[in-house]
This record gives C-alpha cells, structure tokens and sequence, in this order.
C-alpha cells in the first residue's frame, strides 16, 4: 500500500513538472496575443480569421462596391516581443461574398468575385495607435456586365506603398478608413484608382481555439 | 415616360366604361401608335447619336433567346495601310454601322488577366450600309499619278462578309476587338468594273486590336491604344450601358492579302495588278492602321427597352 502511494505520488509529481512544462512553452510578452491583451502569445504558423464587421466599401469615379459579408485570413509570420519589432502576418484571405455584394458602377451588372490574388503582407506596428500596414496588396475584382465579366486588380501599387487599418483591442477588429488603392491591372474599362474601407473583425486565432487576438 | 402613363389612363378609362370590344381594339391602336417606338421621328440624339439605323427592329436583335442586344457606331478618323511597299493613306473618314447579339451560353474568350468577353455576333444596319468609305487613290508602282484612275488606281473598301466575333470587352487587350472582312475595288481606266483584291470567297480579313500585335515576321509586333474609355448611363433612365473610345488605334500587320480576281477583260490584266502590288502578299508583309477611332456601343438586355431610350431621344 504505501509503495503504491509512493508511486502514485511519482505520478502526479511528474504530471505537474510535464504541466508545469507544457505551461512555460506558451510564451507571453509578444506584440501579438489570444485572449487577453498581455496574454499568451499569437505562435509563428497560427492562422488569424475575422469576418467583415463594417462593409467593404471600394469606390472609384464610376461608381461603388459594396459588400457585407466576407472574411479576413492571415497567417502569423512573426510576433517578437513587445518593444522589439514589428509582427507580422501573410495576407491570404481578403474575399467578399459576390452574394452580398452590389455594384453602381456604371455599365456593371453584378459582381462576381471580390478575392486576393496572392498573399500580401502585413506588418502590426503596436504603440498608442496600433496599426496594420499592409503592402503588396492585390484584391481581384470581377463584375459582371452587358459586355462580359470584367476583371480589374487593386491594391498597392505606382503611388500607393501600402494601406493602413487601424487596430483594435475593444473591438478586436481592423478598420480600414478611405484607403487609396491603384489599378495594377486589368480591363480598360476598369478605373484607374479607388479607395477601400471597412472592417473586419473580431480577428480569432484559429490555431488556438478561436480566441480573440489582441495587440500589445 | 409620359407615353406609358397615357397608355394606363386608356386602359383604366377601358375597364371604367366596360367598353364594346371595338371600342378597346380602337383604344389598343392608338396605343400602339402613342408607343414611343411608333411615335418617335427624328435622328437618335446624345449617347445614340449615329445609331439611327441600328437594326433593333431585325428579326436577330427581337429574338427572344438574346441576352445582350446592342447598336454600335464607330468612325475612323484616320490611319491607311500597306500591302507589300505600297503604302496607303486613309484620304477620308470612314464610317463602320451594325448591331450586335450575344445569346445566354454564347461564345466567349478569356484573356490572361481572367475578363471574360462576350464575343457578339452583328446585324446589318437598317440602311444595308454597314461600312461606308469614301475612295482612296492609290498610286500604281513605277507611274507618275498625275491622272487618277488612269495612272492610278481608284480604291474603293468593300466589306466582303459580315464583322464577326466583335469584343468590346478586348480593349487594352493583345486581342482583335472584331474580325472585318474586306475586299478591295480596284478601278481603273484599263482594269474594267469587276477587278478586286479579295472576295466574298476569300476576303482579306482585318483583325485590329487596340493592344500589341503579334505578326509574323518581317513585320514586327505594335502596340494599339484604347483611347479614353468613358462609361455613362441612359440620360432618360432606360438600361443601356453606353460605352465610348475616343481616340483609339486598331493595328493589324498579320494580315494576308490574295491575288487580285477579275481585273481586265476576261481576267486578262489579274497578273499585272498582282505584279504591279506584289500580290499575293504573305502575312508578315501587310499592315493596316486605323486611327482616331471612336466609338459609340449601347448594350441592353432587352431590345424593346434599347428601341425605347433610342427612341426618347430623337429630335
């Protein structure tokens, strides 16, 4: 009896240094965080995810696009600590859902798809303000019209270096505000520059069970 | 709107009374006749300016199994062509006139950048006048043109079947924005009435787009221009996309030119005309510019609602 209360006890000791172990791998201090603000660390290879919270509204001189429902993906790349960088995320999912989405832009009929086309980057600068730059941004537009589907690529390009959203942790969303965006290609019938706002959010950590993402 | 509103008051007015037969069929004829379609007079005005012979009326463009109707009017301002070393200048505007279809699950062509282009077939204007231009006096190789028609050749450009696989949508676009088939009347004092270069048979097919060409070679590729494209709406509140280039240039040096057909008596002088111009002339060796392009395309999906914002502004 008493060996198998010692070895019982062997046990549980174990389980709690493994415990204890398992609890020092999740690191806290990053500029990205699930749960809490301060809380354990966003992992490098964590997908984020947020639906759109505040229309995606892109308007050009021809007209407006407006959409209502979508979602934001994101896969973290990099979350030094607080103070010593930047994190940062590849862009993979910016789509709308054509379902949701009208169009007054002149001549169109519809729209038939609002996706990314290839990852863009983004780069979480915490502070005061913290914000979301992201570059290398390429939204694919394509509407329908009496002549065909017209496909007209956005994003940052020519004058425009990147878009910035606005971050934050009460909401735990991302709001882009009259951002400037530049045609990189397509139709010419598409116009040649636009801006895009909206909002996506709450942004969860899907690697982590859906916990809220914060900025620190 | 105002036609649509006197309509209802006759047909109130006609279940009000309860009416005798005649007296409804009496009131459905002035209806028709007050229908803007049969009311309209005067030439199209604004954004239909020139589409006065646009066959909305066809057979083709009521078809019911029509997705896309459409009228289009463009004008070449300028630009010529070459076969071989002779080169020719447009002296004049020319004037290009048809309407347009595209059937639901019609014929389409993707470029590299995923647009979609309906491609549509077209309808001969109202008028049969599809392509109007004026005559071009082409300078014969090694004469003095100081009598035309006689020390040269008068040219008249004469379309040799319909304009096919037309692609508005494949402006800015490495694509033909349409097919046009062509022959060249040859006329000349010593050629008789009957002598051209190409034929219904065997036209020359012109294949101009407003992006880079892609000949081959001795010819090498040159880039188009699409001009400045303006999208607008119906000024009465009727469907029509409107679509306008202003300024554009269609290029196509992939071009073949046939021998020439029926020049001389019995045919006799076809050899001298193919010696004189260096016909047959491979692709690769011809080319044709059209310059100062613009174009006016109204598309709908109905052709009843196209013939009413047509219709609301005539003058």
């Amino acid at each position: 009896m008493r060996t198998r209360t010692l070895a019982l006890t062997a046990l549980a000791a174990a389980g709690l240094v493994l415990g204890a172990a398992g609890q020092a791998g999740a690191s806290t201090g990053g500029v990205l965080t699930v749960g809490s603000a301060g809380g354990t660390n966003a992992n490098v290879g964590d997908t984020l995810t947020g639906a759109i919270n505040s229309d995606f509204i892109f308007t050009t001189s021809s007209g407006t696009i407006d959409c209502s429902t979508g979602s934001f993906t994101a896969g973290v790349t990099a979350n030094p600590a607080v103070g010593s960088g930047n994190a940062t995320e590849s862009i993979t999912g910016l789509h709308a859902d054509p379902a949701n989405c009208s169009t007054t832009i002149g001549g169109t009929i519809g729209v038939v798809s609002v996706e990314i086309n290839g990852p863009a980057n983004g780069t979480v600068v915490d502070g005061s303000s913290p914000t979301l730059k992201v570059t290398n941004l390429d939204e694919q537009v394509t509407l329908a019209s009496f002549l065909g589907d017209v496909t007209c690529d956005y994003g940052t390009t020519g004058s425009v270096t990147e878009i910035d959203g606005a971050l934050s942790n009460v909401s735990k969303s991302i709001s882009f505000a009259t951002q400037n965006v530049n045609l990189i290609s397509g139709s010419g019938l598409c116009p040649s520059s636009g801006t895009f706002s909206g909002g996506v959010g709450p942004v969860l950590d899907s690697s982590q069970s859906n916990q809220a993402v914060y900025v620190n | 709107m105002a036609v649509p509103g006197l309509f209802h008051r006759f047909r109130f007015h006609r279940f009000r009374k309860r009416a005798a037969a005649a007296v409804a069929a009496a009131l459905a004829l002035v209806a028709v006749a007050a229908s803007p379609s049969a009311a309209a007079t005067g030439q199209p005005s604004g954004p239909y300016t020139g589409m006065g012979t646009c066959p909305t009326s066809s057979t083709q463009m009521q078809d019911p199994n029509q997705a896309v109707v459409g009228c289009v009017v463009a004008t070449i301002g300028g630009g010529g062509f070459s076969v071989g070393s002779t080169q020719v200048n447009f002296s004049s505007p020319m004037t290009v006139t048809f309407g347009v279809t595209w059937a639901k699950g019609g014929p389409t062509v993707t470029f590299p950048d995923k647009t979609t282009a309906q491609l549509f077939s077209t309808v001969t204007p109202t008028d049969g006048n599809e392509l109007q231009a004026g005559p071009l006096d082409v300078p014969i190789p090694g004469l003095s043109n100081f009598w035309p028609g006689v020390t040269s050749a008068i040219v008249q450009i004469e379309l040799a079947g319909p304009i096919a696989n037309f692609a508005p949508l494949s402006a800015g676009e490495n694509y033909p924005l349409f097919q046009l088939p062509i022959k060249l009347h040859l006329m000349n004092l010593f050629l008789g009435p009957d002598c051209y270069v190409g034929s219904d048979s065997a036209p020359i097919v012109l294949s101009p787009t407003a992006g880079t060409t892609s000949p081959p070679p001795p010819n090498q590729p040159v880039k188009g221009s699409t001009g400045t494209i303006s999208i607008g709406r119906d000024p009465n509140g009727f469907r029509p996309m409107i679509v306008g280039f202003n300024g554009a240039t269609l290029n196509d040096n992939a071009l073949a030119v046939p021998s020439a057909n029926g020049c001389g008596l019995f045919d006799t002088a076809d050899w001298i005309v193919n010696l004189l111009f260096g016909l047959p002339s491979a692709a690769g060796h011809n080319a044709i510019t059209l310059s100062s392009v613009t174009t006016a395309l109204a598309v709908d999906n109905s052709d009843s609602d196209l013939i009413n914002a047509i219709n609301a502004t005539r003058k």
